[in-house]
């Protein structure tokens, strides 16, 4: 229950409320999306994801958001979840599967570095165990999910996890306008900018996204690797668990397959069963096509609502250390793995 | 915890059941006609 709380009380979700309340949030999102498709139209070289969260943020930023849009902005997540889902569909099986094996090898060298550099930068500056250890998850997995399924793990104190997430949260919105550029700069292909994304990126919502806004090929690339991150949250976390519980500092884990499960993203279960649906051919190409566009405005709602997620003032609740380890192992996360994807793809 | 397995699971299979009921609409051809 204190996680809930330290989540709601950095304004990024509300767990509570009935579905009729959603609809008006969710149709300024529509609204938002929507108008974020017309201006793309208007402007070339920019994406409509990139729109959508400007948007978004320009909105919550400027003006307060009357609360009876709050429960359906609240739900960018399961759109979010949806287009993946939806996404799923216009991948081979075997593409998936070859993307999916190179991306798991790069992810364990890039939870490796994460939770090595988050750690020694968190005992440098003297942040709480605990804390380091919550930040150290979110940068090296999956970011607010990761750190969310952290805190209840190693039962940290609810100040613990807001300031991870606040923390997360700042690179995120930063890295999704940043990181495209950089990319460009580079001269990346959408291959190896989307390895890089769906690698440096903490949150899924801001991975995927910023591997939109280069391209979509970098988008697909950005999923799968940020999908196979994800996959390993409930390792990751259990170890985590395990250790603080051999500490007495936390429970014991009675059932750890379940546990595992339980942390397991489920909608990846969805996102292979769409792949594996069209790689038999269960979907004829005007399908594919129509699968497409129900997938980016998916997208739309989501990133839509993650730019009105993104507000500056609750982000000030982070701490200038929390911060600074933050973007200390933002910053070796983000060069160890440009590298990678350099040597590897380029 | 339980707060979160329940936030977790609630929006993790809704979206395959959004993204399965959508597939199956299309699969019938509701939206053949959409000006997308």
């Amino acid at each position: 229950m204190q996680i809930v709380k330290a989540v709601e009380s950095i304004g990024i979700l509300s767990l509570r409320g009935k579905h009729w309340q959603k609809i008006p949030g969710i149709l300024l999102l529509f609204a938002v999306g929507y108008a974020a498709k017309i201006i793309a139209g208007y402007i070339p070289h920019i994406e409509f994801v990139l729109i959508a969260i400007g948007l978004g943020m320009l909105i919550s930023n400027t003006i307060s958001i009357p609360r009876v849009f709050i429960p359906g902005i609240d739900t960018y997540e399961l759109w979010l979840k949806t287009g993946i889902v939806l996404l799923g569909a216009r991948l081979m099986m075997q593409d998936v599967l070859q993307i999916g094996t190179v991306g798991l090898l790069l992810v364990f060298i890039e939870i490796a570095v994460s939770l090595i550099t988050v750690k020694f930068l968190a005992k440098k500056f003297g942040l709480s165990d605990k804390l380091g250890t919550l930040l150290s998850i979110g940068v090296g997995i999956c970011g607010v999910s990761a750190i969310i399924g952290g805190a209840g793990a190693i039962d940290a104190e609810e100040e613990e996890a807001t300031l991870a997430i606040a923390t997360i949260l700042i690179f995120g919105a930063v890295m999704v306008f940043l990181y495209p550029l950089l990319g460009h700069l580079i001269g990346l292909s959408d291959q190896a900018f989307g390895f890089w994304s769906g690698l440096a990126v903490d949150n899924t919502a801001e991975a995927i996204a910023t591997g939109f806004v280069f391209s979509e090929t970098a988008g697909q690339f950005a999923t799968i690797t940020k999908l196979s991150r994800n996959a390993l949250m409930g390792i990751i976390i259990l170890f985590f668990a395990v250790s603080y519980a051999r500490r007495g500092m936390a429970q014991n884990v009675e059932n750890k397959a379940l546990f595992i499960w339980n942390k397991f993203p489920k909608f990846l279960i969805g996102f292979l069963l769409m792949s594996v649906l069209a790689t038999v051919g269960f979907f004829g190409e005007a399908e594919i096509t129509n699968l497409k566009h129900l997938y980016k405005w998916a997208f739309l709602l989501a990133f839509a609502g993650v730019g009105f997620r993104t507000r500056f003032s609750e982000m000030k609740k982070t701490g200038l250390k929390p911060f600074f380890v933050g973007l200390g192992a933002e910053a070796v996360v983000s060069v160890v793995t440009l590298v990678l994807v350099t040597v590897i793809f380029m | 915890m339980e707060e979160e397995k329940k936030f977790k699971i609630n929006t993790d299979w809704r979206a395959v059941i959004i993204a399965g009921i959508l597939a199956l609409l299309i699969k019938l051809g509701v939206f053949s006609y959409i000006p997308w």
